[in-house]
């Protein structure tokens, strides 16, 4: 174990962060026609109009990254993955509303 | 090194067709999938769930396996058969396998997951991504944080099969990140291949609990106890924030439930949310008889029927 760590600034993948189709397609290692089809499917919406000039926030990378594993681990494809994405996020949303809704009854700690 | 039975962490009798572990692979990996599960254990049995659909999935494989006979226990102290030639089944980065680290017994019975009979790739590559969680404080999330993380990585360099580096990295946290947001270090992800960049490394942000404010994506919510006087009369009272204690004035006339909002002080550093003070009424209690004698005047004086809409 190296006594030294290295000092590394996180980027926080939020609506300051955008990428382009071709960074995107880099760091998923994707094929520009799979990244198409995850926009297409409206797992992603880019700002612009025409590919090349797509903008991506920086949100997409992890509903991508969570999408392309459940389509290969589950063995699945596109579409169910992204209903499985979308209604994992509904579900966090549902528990965090709940935990809040039990603070505010008192009934939740 | 202890034997593994994939059979059974498949939950397959041993004669398992291969529709039967398609089909059982599936299913569990529905339950176990680390980004579905939310029980204790999942990754871990996801991973057993991958290293056994590996070997059974595969003809050559699962005759290897079965070769070694019925008779092992899963846990049971294992060393390969003497005769036993050892790697050869080599997969390289491409297959589905390469970003798991398999058990010691699955490489030493297939060889490294990387190595095809430790021969090292030469095709120049990307490194992979690695993917973890870090639970952080609120104040953190608020004000930013540094956490030391120890991290392990496959190392190519490394001659040998399985060969593991060990670091440590001083990350930055920015303030204003919100759970569920993703962080991004670039180039700290498992090293490239053959001169290829190095992967990313990605950490999904979840909050521990505090124990006054409850956070809602980047709105904050705070129950703020207030006595009947101060609901009915209104008055200034201090509560906490995530920036620190302000002034609030409570208006006159309050009613338990009631919302109050603190515009920009939730999370979020561009587009921060805001924290919500519901009100709460709490009585005193009737113990003393100075007491029961106010509750017994306000009972005469203030004629008040909180169920009048219930018509009872």
């Amino acid at each position: 174990m190296p006594d030294q760590a290295t000092a590394v600034t996180a980027t926080v993948l939020d609506d300051n962060v955008t990428f382009s189709l071709a960074q995107l397609c880099e760091l998923l290692g994707l094929d520009r026609d799979d990244l198409v089809a995850c926009v297409q499917e409206g797992l992603v919406e880019p700002r612009g109009i025409q590919p090349q000039t797509w903008s991506f926030p920086g949100q997409a990378l992890k509903r991508l990254h969570q999408a392309l594993r459940l389509k290969q681990d589950l063995e699945i494809d596109l579409g169910g993955a992204i209903l499985a994405v979308e209604l994992l996020e509904e579900a966090e949303r549902l528990r965090m509303r709940i935990r809040t809704l039990e603070m505010l009854l008192g009934t939740g700690r | 090194m202890q034997y593994k039975d994939y059979y059974k962490v498949m939950g397959l009798a041993r004669d398992a067709s291969a529709d039967e572990i398609k089909r059982a692979y599936r299913k569990l990996a529905r339950k176990y999938h680390p980004d579905v599960s939310r029980e204790a254990q999942a990754e871990e049995r996801f991973k057993e769930l991958g290293e056994a659909y590996e070997v059974l999935r595969d003809p050559q494989k699962r005759a290897a396996y079965d070769r070694l006979g019925s008779s092992w226990q899963s846990g049971q102290e294992f060393t390969p058969p003497p005769e036993w030639h050892g790697g050869g089944f080599g997969f390289g980065p491409d297959s589905e396998g390469a970003d798991h680290r398999f058990s010691d017994f699955f490489e030493t019975l297939f060889g490294h997951a990387f190595h095809s009979g430790a021969r090292p790739s030469t095709t120049m590559q990307r490194g992979q991504d690695q993917h973890s969680r870090i639970a952080i404080t609120l104040a953190e999330a608020y004000s930013g944080a540094t956490r030391t993380l120890h991290l392990t990585t496959p190392d190519w360099r490394v001659g040998g099969a399985g060969a593991q580096r060990e670091r440590k990295l001083q990350v930055r946290i920015p303030a204003g990140v919100v759970p569920g947001q993703q962080i991004r270090l670039a180039g700290q992800g498992s090293p490239g291949v053959a001169g290829g960049p190095a992967g990313d490394l990605y950490l999904d942000v979840a909050l521990q609990p505090h124990p006054l404010l409850q956070v809602e994506g980047r709105d904050v919510y705070l129950t703020l106890p207030i006595t009947p006087w101060e609901a009915a009369l209104g008055g200034q009272i201090t509560v906490p924030t995530l920036g620190g204690q302000v002034d609030v004035r409570i208006p006159a006339g309050s009613q338990s439930g009631q919302k109050l909002r603190l515009k920009g002080r939730g999370l979020g550093s561009a587009n921060p949310g805001d924290q919500y003070i519901v009100l709460q009424i709490l009585t005193p209690p009737a113990t003393t008889a100075a007491a029961r004698e106010t509750y017994e005047r306000m009972a005469r004086e203030l004629p008040f029927n909180p169920r009048s809409h219930m018509e009872v």
